[in-house]
């Protein structure tokens, strides 16, 4: 008989939603500091406090999971070995702390004056390092949403996660989730309404991209599943094939198709289509809910990711041969 | 004894048409798993068990013998556990099962502390003053046999801690009232297998467990 994996609880999916959810805050943000920094002022300012706050929070909530978090905290010893993802994963996520905060503060106008004087003496040195600290945020913030699907990826224990689609997935849902962020904080603060209905349509058209290939990933990631995974031998595909029913048609389909499919998926295309012909503000709020929804849904993908991941029996399999 | 697991009508049957493909998937198997299917080389010092469900009546002798000798606390999961299997043609067998000191231990790779290691006797051990307890050896492990204490991680070290040198019995080989369960090096387990049931491979496993089961 295979079992459910019952050593992570919901602290580690928690974990990889919000790991996700900042880096790809952080990215999006980023992204539209380049083109419009000034007119998103504000939104780029929260969206960068939020990314800050979601990998805070998600590094606290793993180090709840852990039986040492005290042990944990003396990080050059407890992550020495650079061969494992987890040790990887904890070093990232440490630097896109750091990092984040740093373009965070230097982003916001309040925090950001402390060091009024420094700016007057070397003029131009707030803007260069921004771009700096923006850049190599870039950089960790992709790390950081692959890595949220790495670590699931490199545990050879539970088949289900043994596939490349994992961190594909996990990054285009990363990428969505912060798009909606930012999006949001935009139509928060104000300053989507200064946005041209054309742009606000592109907007919409990156939403319905994003969401598509995210939808892609999904069918072919369980379609491969279905299949029987990357697994060579019988019993883990046959894992990895009840993983994937359990997530269709068993105990989990219900917040599979509501939340992940529906709520995450179905219903921001809709909203992000229906965006499309609306003018002025309709249309950014239709598009804010819509954007909300997917969040939503990229936190139970991984929570139901996490708890249908189940071992192979492979004693089992070996009896069946030998019987 | 921890409770007894049993092979659902469906596993059985999906394992039964999976089995039967195993023979036609052999030519498709990856070269490590294929390896693990032969007897090791010889001179290659790799410690394992030898698991006779043939005799084995899940009397948990060899699990009460590892709790008391590893002093592992009544609230704790023990490091040794039996596996109860009942299959459709009315058939059920028993398997102890504790870490199998894999060949390519996915838990020595997985640990981001390194507290585990993998000895040149090819025992694996952890060093629970390095544990960190983040659970990613229980994911990362096929057999799900990491556990874990207040302490951090807790598993298999063949006795090594309850004093029982390298290459000597664990205590639970030594409680086995059947001889169900064996240890040793893995090209003599693999001949005393072979002279009782005729040819026998490793379990195959991604990790290359150190582990015949008959």
């Amino acid at each position: 008989m295979i079992e459910l994996q019952t050593a992570w609880g919901w602290q580690v999916a928690l974990y990889l939603f919000l790991g996700g959810l900042g880096a790809g805050t952080f990215i999006a943000a980023t992204l539209l500091g380049f083109v419009r920094r000034k007119r998103h002022r504000r939104a780029l300012a929260a969206s960068y406090w939020i990314a800050v706050a979601c990998i805070a929070a998600g590094l606290l909530s793993l180090l709840s999971e852990v039986v040492h978090p005290g042990r944990a905290l003396l990080m050059w010893q407890s992550f020495s070995h650079l061969a494992s993802w987890m040790a990887l994963g904890a070093w990232a996520a440490l630097a896109a702390l750091v990092v984040f905060s740093v373009t965070a503060f230097l982003t916001t106008r309040n925090t950001s004056e402390l060091l009024s004087g420094v700016w007057e003496e070397h003029p131009g040195l707030r803007k260069r390092l921004r771009t700096v600290f923006s850049l190599v945020g870039l950089v960790l913030a992709f790390f950081m949403a692959l890595y949220t699907g790495m670590l699931l990826k490199a545990a050879p224990g539970i088949p289900f996660w043994n596939s490349w689609l994992l961190p594909c997935l996990f990054v285009a849902s990363a990428l969505g989730a912060g798009l909606n962020v930012v999006a949001s904080l935009a139509v928060l603060t104000g300053s989507a309404r200064k946005v041209s209905r054309t742009r606000r349509r592109l907007f919409a058209g990156i939403v319905i991209g994003v969401v598509a290939v995210e939808s892609a990933l999904l069918f072919f990631y369980l379609a491969n599943m279905l299949q029987g995974g990357s697994g060579a031998q019988p019993s883990q595909q046959f894992a990895a094939q009840v993983s994937a029913e359990l997530l269709l048609s068993g105990s989990c389909s219900l917040p599979f198709w509501g939340l992940v499919i529906a709520g995450g998926l179905v219903a921001p295309l809709i909203l992000s289509v229906l965006s499309l012909f609306l003018r002025g503000r309709a249309g950014w709020r239709i598009l804010a809910i819509g954007t909300m929804l997917t969040v939503v849904g990229d936190c139970a993908l991984r929570f139901l990711f996490l708890h249908v991941g189940m071992g192979a029996d492979y004693i089992g399999q070996a009896l069946l041969l030998i019987l | 004894m921890k409770p007894a697991r049993s092979v659902t009508r469906r596993s059985a049957l999906a394992a039964c048409v999976a089995a039967a493909s195993t023979a036609a998937l052999s030519s498709c198997v990856p070269s490590g798993s294929a390896a693990s299917s032969e007897a090791p080389k010889k001179g290659l010092a790799q410690y394992g068990f030898w698991m006779d469900s043939r005799v084995c009546a899940g009397c948990a002798s060899c699990v009460a013998a590892c709790r008391e000798a590893n002093s592992t606390p009544d609230d704790c999961e023990a490091r040794r556990r039996i596996i109860s299997y009942v299959f459709d043609r009315g058939e059920s067998r028993f398997v102890s099962v504790s870490c199998m000191h894999c060949a390519q231990p996915a838990c020595v790779a997985a640990c981001p502390a390194g507290a585990i290691t993998k000895r040149a006797d090819g025992i694996v051990e952890v060093d629970q003053s390095r544990c960190i307890g983040c659970k990613y050896c229980h994911a990362s492990c096929p057999f799900g046999v990491p556990h874990y204490t207040s302490l951090g991680m807790d598993k298999c070290d063949c006795c090594l801690g309850a004093g029982i040198k390298p290459g000597k019995d664990p205590y639970c080989v030594q409680a086995c009232p059947a001889k169900a369960l064996q240890y040793g090096k893995l090209e003599d387990l693999h001949r005393r297998a072979e002279e009782a049931v005729g040819k026998v491979g490793l379990l195959e496993s991604p990790t290359e467990p150190s582990f015949y089961l008959t």
